[in-house]
């Protein structure tokens, strides 16, 4: 499953892999003082995207490499949106 | 002329039909990445961040336009890929790789749909493009796969290519055994 990040209303593009949100997701699981990331991780919602990337910037210092590319790809991606969502591709309703 | 009107009505229509249509990148495709059915876009459809909302209210939309994976969700669809990746004897690639599942010349986009209404998977144009540059680069043969683990047992889809895909449109495999077979 390759993970997309979205917006209200469109993905904003790929940030992980399968396997690279579970290392990541991992990762979070075991650091502590990223509440929000924490949360984001759980839950697949944010809708604090400043206090997001705070989060993300302090798991990046700390993270194994591609944890840290992950994380500071995500970071990038999110910056200046309202709320923001993990998605896989499949869709909530039927469209036609 | 009830009749003349009645054409030019309908001439009017069919146009302005064509021209809201959006041939989007991510629209469906079929297993060789060519646009079909009548196309995915939406007149007025993605695109921008929609008017004030309350956070309540812009989850609430967020869940409305796509399946938020939270851990519950993802755990299930990490399972589904172990377990593909294993029998296709493919190696799960790490953080941000274009695919989820590479190995012999072979790059697999995998899907796991675990509670969607819609038989329908997505993917963003540029993750797309992503993609399709890695299998140029390196000569790889691409499939997506799709498990469909909805009903009581998993359903197994894969089609040549990445993109968008409805499953009516996808090959159905009867088990992992016959995926195998034929993703190679």
């Amino acid at each position: 499953v390759s993970y997309e990040v979205a917006n209200l209303s469109k993905s904003l593009g790929q940030f992980a892999s399968g396997k690279g949100l579970d290392d990541l997701a991992a990762s979070v699981e075991a650091a502590k003082g990223i509440p929000e990331l924490k949360k984001f991780i759980e839950s697949g919602i944010s809708e604090d995207v400043p206090k997001l990337i705070t989060d993300l910037t302090t798991l990046a210092k700390t993270a194994a490499s591609d944890v840290a590319d992950t994380a500071t790809g995500l970071a990038t991606m999110i910056d200046g949106q309202e709320s923001v969502i993990i998605t896989d591709g499949t869709l909530a309703d039927k469209e036609d | 002329m009830p009749q003349l009107e009645e054409i030019f009505q309908r001439y009017t229509d069919a146009l302005s039909k064509i021209i809201l249509h959006k041939w989007a990148e991510d629209t469906e495709r079929d297993e060789h990445g060519h646009w079909v059915g009548g196309g995915g876009g939406k007149p007025g459809g993605s695109g921008g961040t929609g008017g004030a909302t309350t956070g309540g209210d812009r989850a609430a939309r967020a869940k409305a336009t796509h399946q938020v994976c939270d851990k519950a969700k993802r755990g299930i669809a990490s399972a589904s890929e172990v377990e593909v990746s294993k029998a296709l004897g493919l190696a799960r690639t790490e953080d941000n790789k274009p695919f989820d599942a590479k190995g012999n010349g072979v790059a697999v986009e995998l899907k796991t749909i675990v509670s969607a209404k819609n038989d329908k998977i997505t993917m963003h144009p540029e993750s797309r493009k992503r993609k399709l540059a890695e299998a140029k680069k390196e000569k790889l043969r691409v499939y997506t796969v799709v498990v469909d683990k909805r009903g009581s047992t998993p359903a197994y889809y894969w089609a040549k290519g990445v993109g968008s895909f409805r499953l009516g449109g996808m090959n159905q495999a009867a088990s992992l055994a016959a995926l195998k077979k034929v993703v190679k």
